[in-house]
């Protein structure tokens, strides 16, 4: 009675934490079994496991600005749209390759363009690091002013090795919206041919099993992309 | 005395003021530029910076330009992760301040190109503004060359 009302002292902390040590230790065992199990049962969901969860989160903390995802956040939809020569082009454009997706219009002239300068900048840095670029996918927001045709020749200015995704309005909106791409329309009181679109700035990072594995968020430097790109693909998935 | 004597004199007052007043009143417009938009393009961005080196608020209302193209301000943002471009009615520039038409802020919007505009060649802006009519020589470079722009830039900044 005395001992406890009194200040407690190194020697008794010790000495209760020494009682306590066995009932921690029973604790922390039937936790980590509580884990185990979990996780066994989440792997045969096929679903990120904290195991996981945890890695990508470590790669996380690396990152300048993307945002990684889970493994089963979204993956790209079946779609059927044009490719930049008036052709057919699918969601197998997406198959055994990583690619960054920009969702942009050639009406926008002031930052559209640049990001595409950037991304010719992001595919160098990335190469200097001997490391398999990944593909450009520009798919535009405005469809209906953004023929097969004048994505060619706007896209060919920078790089040819682009590939740029147009087709009708309601297709190409099925799949922004399946990606959690926003677009809006501005109508221009003085120009009507002069509507303005606004859209979602982020870039789409896709996994060669088309799986939504990070968001890119402006502003966009190459350097920055670059660094954060090679370390999402060296993260484990 | 003889009226060009006279009228030399005159003038030897007359314009010290005049340029004086100029300097000090006029609007400095520097690093003029447009990124030359890439082929197939029907719009494209002018920039530049102003400062406003007068004692009132520099009001600019229009622009206008030596081409069939359409003008106006506008204004880029990304707010919420939504680009966004806004068309300005007018753009204050405090006494005293400078501001900067720039990549992802207020540019000179260039709409209904129907000619390429080459790189190396120069387009003439007319601003209205609380100040008057200011001309603006804008000359056309690559997009490489404005990255190099940025990049120097940068390095400016690094070094203050």
């Amino acid at each position: 009675m005395m001992q406890r009302s009194n200040p407690p002292t190194h020697q008794q902390s010790f000495q209760q934490s020494g009682k306590a040590l066995p009932m921690i230790i029973l604790a922390l065992v039937a936790l980590a079994a509580g884990a185990f199990a979990s996780q066994a049962f989440r792997n045969s969901s096929e679903t990120t496991t904290d195991k996981q969860a945890q890695q990508l989160a470590a790669v996380q903390e690396t990152l300048k600005t993307s945002q990684i995802l889970p493994l089963d956040f979204k993956q790209v939809q079946d779609f059927e749209l044009l490719d930049v020569n008036g052709n057919a082009i699918d969601q197998s454009v997406f198959d055994d390759k990583w690619s960054i997706v920009f969702f942009g219009y050639t009406h926008c002239p002031d930052i559209c363009p640049i990001t595409l300068q950037v991304m010719k900048g992001v595919l160098a840095k990335i190469e200097e690091q001997n490391t398999a670029a990944p593909q450009i996918v520009f798919v535009s927001v405005d469809p209906v002013r953004d023929t097969s045709e004048i994505m060619k020749s706007y896209i060919a200015y920078f790089d040819e090795s682009f590939v740029g995704i147009t087709g009708d309005l309601k297709s190409v909106h099925t799949l922004t919206a399946s990606l959690g791409i926003v677009t809006s329309f501005t109508a221009n009181d003085t120009d009507p041919n002069n509507y303005l679109v606004d859209h979602t700035a982020s870039l789409l990072l896709i996994d060669p099993q088309k799986r939504v594995r990070a968001k890119i968020t402006p502003p966009h430097e190459a350097d920055i992309i670059a660094g954060d790109f090679l370390a999402i693909v060296d993260a484990p998935s | 005395m003889n009226i060009v004597m006279r009228s030399i004199i005159a003038l030897c007052f007359v314009i010290p003021l005049t340029v004086g007043i100029a300097h000090a009143e006029l609007p400095q417009i520097n690093d003029a530029r447009l990124v030359q938009p890439p082929p197939g393009a029907k719009v494209a961005a002018a920039y530049f910076t102003i400062d406003n080196t007068s004692t009132e608020t520099l009001v600019i209302t229009g622009v206008s330009s030596n081409t069939d193209m359409h003008t106006e301000i506008h204004l880029s943002s990304v707010v919420d992760d939504v680009a966004r471009m806004q068309k300005q009615d007018s753009v204050e520039i405090p006494a005293g301040a400078s501001l900067a038409f720039k990549h992802g802020s207020y540019h000179i919007m260039l709409m209904g190109i129907s000619e390429p505009i080459a790189a190396g060649s120069e387009l003439l802006l007319t601003l209205q503004t609380s100040a008057g009519e200011l001309p603006v020589v804008v000359p056309v470079i690559t997009p490489d060359e404005a990255s190099t722009m940025k990049k120097m830039n940068h390095e400016q900044m690094d070094k203050k």
